[in-house]
């Protein structure tokens, strides 16, 4: 039953990350490519989750589960910063693109 | 058998990713890939040690916290011109 869970949650993770990278390479834009980034942070955390179904109360999984909250904790500010600095630096939206709120306010 | 598949997935992820940094228009778009290689790097890092040695997860605490300290450098860096 654990072992079955363990499968489930490392091909979720595995998943999440090949179609995360794959809106990495494909998608037209910095801006849609973050939000496909966002994908990779869920993937870690299934991996992470894994392991502790796996391990049990263990003080691998305790390890696991503070890298994980601490990667959950930077990837969006990180996330942000790519963001803002692209923006900054000139990086515009694509064609099919509607509204850039962001335009005015410098 | 199951960890060869996540790993051989996580190789495909791995292209994929690579592809974007040598290929990106921008250098916003180097960082992005750079950090996520870095983020699933954590990863893979993690699922080694639980299945090999539990020393590898020890290095998975600097990978994440490299990978959040030099993106924000260079972000700061493409921002204003300058680090302070």
């Amino acid at each position: 039953m654990i072992e079955l869970l363990y499968i489930i949650l490392a091909l979720a993770g595995a998943i999440f990350c090949l179609v995360g990278s794959l809106g990495i390479a494909r998608f037209p834009d910095l801006y849609t490519r973050i939000q496909a980034s966002t994908l990779c942070t869920i993937g870690v955390l299934w991996f992470g989750l894994a392991i502790v179904f796996r391990r049990g109360i263990d003080p691998l999984s305790a390890k696991t589960l503070v890298v994980v909250l601490f990667v959950y904790l930077t990837a969006p500010v990180a996330s942000h910063a790519i963001a803002r600095a692209g923006y900054k630096s000139g990086v515009r939206p694509c064609r099919q693109n509607v509204i850039d709120e962001y335009r005015g306010r410098r | 058998m199951i960890f060869q598949l996540v790993m051989l997935l996580m190789v495909v992820a791995f292209a994929l990713c690579i592809w974007r940094l040598i290929r990106g228009p921008t250098v916003a778009d180097i960082l992005l890939a750079s950090n996520v290689i870095w983020t699933m790097g954590v990863g893979v890092v993690l699922l080694l040690g639980d299945r090999y040695s539990p020393f590898l997860s020890d290095t998975a605490i600097p990978l994440a916290l490299i990978a959040f300290v030099s993106t924000l450098a260079v972000c700061k860096y493409l921002e204003r011109g300058r680090i302070d």
